[in-house]
């Protein structure tokens, strides 16, 4: 995974330098604190590339043609976030939608490790 | 009913496939049924500022209809639809048989549907839809100046959205980063796949902090006391031009790629520079995501030089890349079909949008455009002429490998001329208007200021555009009735997604050409032409 890593990290120390300028210039708290946060966080991904090791062909996973649960858990998610707006009753059919759809992901995920 | 018989077609295949292609497709689909909508809303302003006084539509309704607009353009057309474009190809660009984590990017299609139906139903409200600008600026979006639920609608809407972008954003990094053919090195990857690859890393770092900022702007909605004080509008203003910014090149990436790979298509050349464009795309997004305060010249406590500098800053990795595309052309075969034409209107049209950002990336001149149509027809160049000229040009050339059918080329050039007349007819008089102070966000302009014929030229030129989308229809109805089947490769183009069939298969390849350099089907044409007889 050294390529990958190479990309994120090369991206972080840009990243880090515009920081380093901004702070050199005078920039405020809340700036300096969003773009070296991203410059931290691109570099730390790339360090987890780089910790990782490539996984072997036979290692991947079959994904099914169909996924139904991964579309409910969406639609449970967006269901969950306009309850706020819209009502208990939404917040409420959506928790049930999101458990069955997380019970329909995690049979998903057994039938694709025995397959 | 078994599974393999739903899996291509019926209900289950439409909201639950997780082939790559077909969310892509379903993706362009909303996208543009979410940009029609948005192009009405524009033709209802436009038909509004043709003449000075209020003819049509009240202030409010004009503040609801350029808020939907905007938010429009980038939450729920452009930005999907770059992400989309690359949803499809970039999986066939790299050799590979699926995007990665298909079950995320089916998830994200979901989210950034439900989030634009979100956003539109505030205009089902007793209040109307959001009226806030695209922004939703604090405190104009709190709940004393923005009452009514179309507001809370408009923040959980973006919310939702940007969140099933980020998911496609996601997928779309780890495809390119571990889902790679045998032997393609990073520096074997096409200038497409490239652009999206740091397009991805800009959503994955920008996209997160608007989610967060819109979940802040909600709690202020309900309760208050996040964006109080003299600071908390500057701090709202931060977080949210944090993705502000980065977005417009998210938007604008992708279209360079499609452009870069046209014109090496078009004119029969390997892309020229391909190394100094990877480092330039490298340094150009770094910078993207370190200019955003740039939108805020006019506000006190903004470290203008640090922003000034950057802004400025980014003419080094756009010349990189002009030259590069320009490289390109020089000396080559070039083939005008509507594609490379679309590509050559958005260098053209792109370096306008460009030049005028020196203008308004510099902090003194900015203080005289700021809040003026002079903004408006910067960034109109850009994502109009730049990116959506751009992503015509993606379309011209991938739709026969998407469709399997070749578009009208007489029906594209007249699109492509009617795009031109229009786009530049639109937006070029916004300069002038903006220099004369004519403000943006404004229903009606005094008959005295002179305004009026300039205007009227504008909303002329917004009807040309919608007269060649028009014609685009037409063009997709006529190729989709009387089919001209498409060959695998009708341009000779360089990259794997010519090697396979068209439309491609469900796992895309039966089997790869070897992958020797970012020009694959190149390098086969010219082994071909090296063998004797």
């Amino acid at each position: 995974m050294k390529g990958p890593a190479l990309v994120l990290l090369a991206w972080g120390a840009l990243l880090g330098v515009n920081t380093a300028v901004l702070i050199a210039l005078g920039g405020d708290e809340l700036p300096v604190l969003m773009l070296g946060g991203s410059a931290a966080g691109s570099a730390l991904v790339g360090l987890a590339l780089l910790a990782r090791r490539r996984r072997r062909e036979d290692e991947r996973r079959a994904v099914p043609d169909l996924s139904p649960p991964a579309a409910l858990a969406a639609a449970s998610v967006a269901g969950l976030v306009l309850g706020a707006e819209l009502g208990q009753w939404l917040i409420l059919l959506s928790a049930g939608g999101l458990a069955l759809a997380l019970g329909g992901l995690l049979r998903e995920l057994r039938r694709s490790r025995q397959a | 009913m078994t599974a393999a018989a739903l899996g291509r077609g019926g209900v289950i295949g439409l909201v639950g496939s997780t082939d790559h292609k077909r969310i892509a497709m379903r993706t362009a689909v909303a996208a543009g049924a979410f940009f029609a909508a948005g192009g009405l809303l524009a033709l209802l302003m436009r038909a509004e500022l043709a003449q000075p006084g209020l003819q049509i539509i009240s202030t409010g309704t004009y503040n609801a209809l350029f808020t939907m607009h905007g938010s429009t353009m980038i939450y729920l057309f452009v930005t999907p639809f770059a992400l989309a474009l690359g949803l499809y190809i970039v999986p066939l660009q790299v050799g590979a048989a699926e995007v990665a984590g298909p079950r995320w990017a089916l998830a994200g299609w979901w989210l950034y549907v439900l989030g634009g139906l979100t956003m539109y139903g505030g205009f089902l409200t007793r209040g109307g839809a959001a009226q806030a600008t695209w922004v939703g600026f604090d405190p104009l979006s709190n709940a004393v100046h923005s009452p009514g639920e179309g507001m809370d609608m408009w923040i959980l809407g973006v919310a939702l959205a940007t969140a099933g972008e980020l998911l496609w954003g996601a997928c779309l990094l780890a495809t390119v980063l571990r889902h790679r053919a045998p032997h393609m090195t990073l520096l074997r990857v096409p200038v497409f796949s490239w652009t999206v690859l740091v397009t991805s890393l800009m959503v994955l770092f920008a996209f997160p902090v608007l989610i967060a900022a819109m979940g802040l702007l909600w709690v202020e909605r309900q309760w208050g006391g996040v964006f109080g004080g003299a600071e908390g509008p500057v701090a709202y203003q931060h977080l949210f031009w944090f993705y502000g910014h980065p977005v417009v090149y998210v938007m604008f990436f992708p279209f360079v790629g499609a452009v870069a790979e046209t014109i090496a298509t078009f004119s029969g050349r390997r892309f020229f520079g391909y190394h100094a464009m990877i480092a330039s795309l490298l340094l150009f997004t770094a910078l993207s995501m370190s200019v955003w305060a740039h939108h805020m010249f006019a506000i006190d406590g903004v470290t203008v030089k640090y922003f000034s500098l950057t802004s400025i800053a980014l003419v080094l990795p756009a010349g990189i890349e002009y030259l590069d595309m320009v490289g390109t052309l020089w000396g080559g075969a070039i083939r005008l079909t509507t594609a490379m034409l679309f590509a050559l209107g958005f260098l053209v049209q792109f370096l306008v949008g460009g030049l005028s950002g020196i203008w308004v990336g510099s902090s003194v001149l900015d203080y005289h455009a700021n809040n003026s149509y002079f903004v408006v027809a910067h960034f109109h160049y850009t994502l109009f002429g730049g990116s959506f000229f751009g992503l015509l040009a993606a379309v011209y050339m991938w739709w026969p490998k998407v469709t399997g059918t070749l578009l009208r080329e007489g029906l594209g050039r007249l699109h492509f001329a009617l795009s031109v007349l229009g786009a530049n007819l639109t937006f070029f008089p916004m300069f002038f208007l903006g220099r004369d102070g004519m403000t943006r966000r404004v229903a009606d302009y005094p008959e005295s200021a002179g305004w009026g014929t300039l205007n009227l030229l504008e909303s002329l030129g917004a009807l040309c555009i919608a007269l060649s989308l028009l014609v685009f229809a037409l063009n997709v109805a006529v190729s989709l009735w009387r089919r001209r089947p498409a060959t695998d490769d009708p341009w000779g183009g360089h990259t794997l997604e010519w090697a396979t069939t068209s439309p491609p298969p469900r796992h895309n390849f039966t089997r790869l050409p070897p992958v020797r350099s970012y020009a694959p089907l190149d390098d086969l044409r010219h082994a071909g032409r090296e063998q004797p007889a």
